[in-house]
C-alpha cells in the first residue's frame, strides 16, 4: 500500500528551481534511500515531504490525500530527523524529550517511562539533566533520533541520521531503520553515505541538479549500470569531474609557497 | 585570490595585529556573546545596545529627581531653607546601591560565559596558545570589561546627579567637587559589585568539584542576586539611620558595603561625621581586595576547569532538579489543561529564565521600573506627613502599577525574541497552528510572575500599614488593572513565545517608546490618583466598573472581528518590503 507519495514536485526560490518534477512513491515496510551531491536538491526534498515548506507545484500525498489538506494529522504520524541538530541549547535533553513528547500529546508518565529507557538505550541517560548546549554533536544526534521515535510514527524521515555518531551508535541505527521497515514503517532516508543507503535501503532515488536520475530498487541500481557496489554506479551517475585529478589539484594549491 | 581576502574581512573599529591583543579581543567578545544559548538566535543586541541599555536607569534615576531638587519647584512649595547637599545624602546612597547591584547583576547574568567554556576548549585548546597567555587574556578582557561597566553604568549619574543636585547653586568649584567624589564613589562601587561576584565563582570553581559546581550554581546565583535585592532596599532604610552610628559604633549597619562607598563619598566632600568618616576607607581597601581575590580564585578556578579537567568539560554529567518538577506539576494542576500548554509553559520558563537576552530584557524593564517605584517611594518618605496618613498616597499606590506595568512590558517585549530561532522547527512540525491558545499561555505566563507578587508581597506590606480593607481593595484594583494591560498588550499575538523571528522594533522604536511613556502614565499615575480620590469616598471605586467592563466589552468584541488568518500562529514575522508593488492593474 503506498503511504507517501510525491506528485510531480517542483520549488522554486528565485528563477532557477531547486527542484523540478521529483515523483516517486514509498509503501509501508519500504526504506527509500534518496541520494545527491550536495545542492542536488535533497534538503528541499525533506522540507517538502515534512511540510516545513509547499511545493511551488505538485504535491505530496499521504495514503492518497494532500498533506497540505491536514498537515496537523499528517504530522501527528510523521518522525523527523533532520540534517542539522538545530535543539535549544538551554533544555536539557530530558527536558527537550519531555517538550516534544508532550507536544504530541503522550501521556506524562507513559512518556517519562519512554523516554527513560530511550536515553538509556542511546547511552545518554547519565547527561540527560546536562544543557543540550554542552552535548558532543552525536549526542544531540540520538536525541533527534530519540524524538522521532517517541510516538511511535508511521512514516519516519532521516536526513543524514547518522551524522556525528560514533561506529557503536551509527550501528545501532543502521539496524534500527532495517528494523523499522520490516516492522511496516514506511522510512525516507536522506544520506551522503552511500555504503550505508547500500545496506538499509530497499529502494534507492538519486538526484542531481534538483531532478531524479534514476529511481528503482537497489539491487536494480546496481545491475542497471553494471557495476558492483553503489558508489561506483553513483559515480557513474552524478559525478562529472574526477575526484582523484581534484585531490592532486588540492595538494598543489598546498605545495604552492 | 589575496586581494578577495583582504576585501572579505569584516571591518572592525579596533583591528589589533598582535596575537595576544586578538586573544584578549577574542574573550572580550566572548563574555558579551557568550553562552551557547545566544547562537543563531537571530538576535544579537551587540555591545553598544547592551551598554546603552545599561546606562538608561542612571539617566530615569536622575531626570526624577529634577523635581526634588529644582529651585523652582522648591519655590513652589515654599521650601526656602532646602539644603541640596544634605538632602543628597539619600539619593548618592541609592546611586552607590544602584551601581553595585546593576554591576553584580550582570556578573550573575554573564557568570557561566565569565570562566572558559566547553567551546573555548573545543576550539582553542588545539590551537598553539599557552595556556598562561589564554588566562592573562581571559583577565584582561575581564578587567577591561569591569572598567567599560562600570563606567557606562554610572555615565548618565555622574553628570545628571551632580547637575541636578547642584544646578541651583553658585559655586562651580562646588559642583566640580561633588562630581568627583560622585564619580569616584560610584565607579568603585561598580567594581567593587563586579569583582565580588567574579570572585564568588572563581572560589566555588576551585574549591567544588565540577559536577557540584553546576549543581549549587544556579541556587548560588538565586541567592547572590536575592542579597543584591536587600542592597538596594536598603536605600529606603540607611540613609535615615546613618546617624547612629555615632552613638553605636559596633552597629550591624557598618557591614553594609554600600555604606562604605556613601562614606568615602561624604569623605571627599569634607561632611562625614567622624563615625561615617572612618568607614570611607573600608572602600577602597574592600575594592583591593576583592580585586586581588577574584584574581586569584579565577586563576585558580582557571586552572582547574580549562587546563586540569579540561577533557571532562565536553560533556560532564549533571544532576536533574528536586524542586521543578513538582512546581509543574501544580501548575498542571491548576492552571494548565491542553498539552500545548503544558509544553509551552515548560518551554518559555526555562527559555526566559536560561536565555540571555530574554532575561536581559526583563531584568532590563524590571530595573527600570524599581529606579521609578524607588523615587516615588523616596518622594512619598520624604514627605512625614504622607507615611502614616489613613490611606496611602498616591505616589504609593502607584508603586506595585509601575513595578507591573514594566513587568508586563518586560514580559511582552521578551516574548517577542527567538530563542534559537534555528530550533523552532520543532514547534513547526508538532503544533497545529489553527490553535488559539497562544495568547491565553502568554497570559498565564505574566499571571504566574505577577500573583505571586501580588499576592505575597503587595497585599501583606500594605495590610502592615493601612490594615486589610485598604490592602485588599488596593491588590484588586492593581490586579484588575494587570489583567486589562496583559490584554491589551496581548491583542494581536498571536506566537509561542521565543519561537518566531523578532519583529523590526528599529522601524517603529520611536512610536513604541512614546506608546510606552504615555501607557506608563495612563497605567499608573492616573488609576493611583483616581483610587486615591475613591479613598475618601468608597462609593467612588464605582467608578472603576464601567472602567474596567468597558475595556473587556471592546477587547471581545474586537477579538469576535479577527479573521481565520489573524488568529493563526507565526512563526516568522514579515517585514514590510523597501518598494510596495501597488498593484494597479485593471480589467480582466
Amino acid at each position: 500500500m503506498i503511504a507517501l507519495e510525491a506528485r510531480g514536485l517542483i520549488k522554486c526560490y528565485t528563477a532557477v528551481p531547486a527542484v523540478s518534477d521529483i515523483s516517486f512513491s514509498l509503501n509501508s515496510g519500504e526504506v527509500l534511500g534518496c541520494l545527491g551531491p550536495n545542492g542536488s536538491g535533497k534538503s528541499t526534498t525533506v522540507r517538502m515531504l515534512t511540510g516545513l515548506s509547499e511545493p511551488t507545484r505538485g504535491q505530496v500525498l499521504w495514503r492518497g490525500k494532500n498533506i497540505q489538506d491536514n498537515l496537523v494529522g499528517y504530522r501527528a504520524r510523521l518522525g523527523y530527523v533532520p540534517e542539522e541538530a538545530d535543539l535549544y541549547p538551554f533544555l536539557s535533553g530530558w527536558e527537550y524529550l519531555e517538550l516534544v513528547g508532550t507536544l504530541r500529546g503522550l501521556a506524562a508518565q507513559q512518556l517519562a517511562k519512554k523516554i527513560g529507557a530511550m536515553l538509556e538505550l542511546f547511552s545518554l541517560h547519565a547527561h540527560r539533566y546536562s544543557a543540550i548546549g554542552t552535548y558532543s554533536k552525536g549526542m544531540r544526534q540520538r536525541i533527534l533520533l530519540i524524538a522521532a521515535l517517541l510516538h511511535d510514527p508511521q512514516l519516519l524521515i532521516f536526513d543524514e541520521p547518522l551524522s556525528g555518531l560514533d561506529v557503536t551508535s551509527a550501528l545501532i541505527v543502521k539496524n534500527l531503520i532495517k528494523g523499522l521497515g520490516e516492522r511496516g514503517k514506511a522510512v525516507f532516508y536522506c544520506s551522503h553515505v552511500l555504503e550505508v543507503v547500500e545496506k538499509v535501503c530497499s529502494h534507492i532515488m538519486i538526484l542531481r541538479q534538483g531532478r531524479v536520475l534514476t529511481y528503482a530498487p537497489t539491487s536494480a541500481v546496481r545491475q542497471a549500470f553494471g557495476q558492483t557496489d553503489l558508489e561506483h554506479a553513483f559515480v557513474h551517475l552524478v559525478e562529472d569531474r574526477d575526484a582523484e585529478q581534484s585531490a592532486r589539484d588540492i595538494m598543489q594549491v598546498m605545495d604552492a609557497r | 585570490m589575496i586581494a578577495s581576502a583582504k576585501s572579505a574581512r569584516a571591518p572592525t573599529l579596533w583591528r589589533l595585529p598582535d596575537p595576544f591583543a586578538r586573544l584578549v579581543r577574542h574573550c572580550v567578545d566572548r563574555i558579551f556573546h557568550g553562552g551557547d544559548a545566544s547562537e543563531a538566535d537571530g538576535v544579537d543586541f551587540g555591545i553598544a545596545a547592551i551598554l546603552g541599555l545599561l546606562a538608561l536607569p542612571g539617566v530615569f534615576a536622575s531626570l526624577f529627581l529634577a523635581d526634588k531638587y529644582g529651585s523652582l519647584f522648591q519655590f513652589i512649595r515654599g521650601d526656602r531653607d532646602f539644603d541640596p547637599y544634605a538632602a543628597s545624602l539619600p539619593d548618592e546612597y541609592f546611586f552607590i546601591a544602584l551601581a553595585m547591584v546593576v554591576s553584580a547583576v550582570v556578573a550573575v547574568w554573564k557568570w557561566d560565559s565569565l570562566l572558559p567554556d566547553r567551546r573555548d576548549y573545543v576550539n582553542l585548546a588545539p590551537l598553539p596558545i599557552r595556556s598562561r597567555n589564554f588566562l592573562a587574556a581571559n583577565l584582561l578582557a575581564l578587567l577591561f570589561l569591569t572598567a567599560v561597566l562600570s563606567l557606562d553604568l554610572n555615565a548618565a549619574s555622574v553628570v545628571l546627579f551632580p547637575m541636578v543636585v547642584c544646578g541651583s547653586q553658585a559655586s562651580f568649584v562646588y559642583f566640580a567637587r561633588f562630581l568627583g567624589a560622585h564619580f569616584l564613589c560610584v565607579v568603585l562601587s561598580s567594581v567593587f559589585g563586579f569583582l565580588l561576584v567574579l570572585a564568588i565563582l572563581g572560589a566555588l570553581m576551585a574549591l567544588l568539584p565540577l559536577r557540584t559546581f553546576r549543581k549549587v550554581s544556579m541556587y548560588v546565583r538565586f541567592t547572590i542576586v536575592t542579597c543584591l535585592m536587600a542592597v538596594l532596599s536598603t536605600s529606603f532604610a540607611v540613609p535615615p539611620m546613618i546617624h547612629s552610628l555615632a552613638e553605636n559604633p559596633q552597629a550591624f549597619l557598618k557591614l553594609v558595603p554600600s555604606l562604605w562607598f556613601l562614606a568615602l563619598d561624604q569623605t571627599l566632600l569634607g561632611r562625614g561625621d567622624p563615625a561615617l568618616s572612618s568607614l570611607g576607607g573600608w572602600s577602597v581597601m574592600a575594592t583591593g581586595v576583592v580585586l586581588v581575590c577574584a584574581i586569584v580564585t579565577y586563576a585558580l578556578g582557571y586552572h582547574r576547569c580549562f587546563s586540569r579537567d579540561s577533557e571532562t568539560m565536553v560533556s560532564l554529567p549533571a544532576a536533574g532538579g528536586f524542586l521543578t518538577p513538582r512546581i509543574f506539576a501544580i501548575f498542571d494542576r491548576f492552571l494548565f489543561r491542553s498539552s500545548f500548554e503544558r509544553a509551552t509553559f515548560r518551554f518559555t520558563m526555562r527559555a526566559l529564565i536560561r536565555g540571555p537576552n530574554q532575561a536581559l530584557v526583563v531584568g532590563w524593564f524590571v530595573g527600570v521600573g524599581i529606579v521609578i517605584a524607588s523615587q516615588s517611594l523616596f518622594a512619598a518618605i520624604g514627605t512625614p506627613s504622607h507615611a502614616l496618613e489613613r490611606f496611602p498616597s498616591v505616589e504609593i499606590l502607584g508603586v506595585p502599577l509601575a513595578l507591573a506595568y514594566f513587568l508586563i512590558l518586560g514580559l511582552r517585549c521578551a516574548f517577542d525574541i527567538p530563542a534559537n530561532f534555528r530550533a523552532n522547527w520543532l514547534f513547526r512540525l508538532t503544533v497545529n497552528p489553527e490553535t488559539r491558545e497562544c495568547a491565553m499561555l502568554a497570559r498565564k505566563v505574566i499571571f504566574v510572575f505577577l500573583a505571586p507578587a501580588l499576592i505575597l508581597i503587595c497585599f501583606p506590606l500594605y495590610a502592615r500599614f493601612w490594615g486589610w480593607r485598604t490592602s485588599l481593595i488596593h491588590t484588586a484594583i492593581v490586579g484588575a488593572m494587570c489583567a486589562v494591560l496583559a490584554e491589551i498588550s496581548l491583542m494581536r499575538f498571536r506566537k509561542i513565545p521565543f519561537t518566531c523571528s523578532a519583529p523590526n522594533f528599529r522601524s517603529h522604536a520611536i512610536v513604541a517608546i512614546l506608546i510606552y511613556i504615555v501607557g506608563f502614565f495612563a497605567f499608573s499615575t492616573f488609576p493611583a490618583a483616581i483610587e486615591r480620590w475613591a479613598f475618601d469616598n468608597p462609593v467612588r471605586f464605582l467608578a472603576f466598573v464601567p472602567f474596567l467592563t468597558g475595556v473587556w466589552l471592546a477587547l471581545r468584541a474586537w477579538r469576535g472581528n479577527l479573521s481565520h488568518l489573524d488568529t493563526r500562529i507565526i512563526f516568522e514575522e514579515k517585514l514590510s518590503p523597501a518598494v510596495e508593488a501597488m498593484n494597479l492593474t485593471y480589467g480582466p
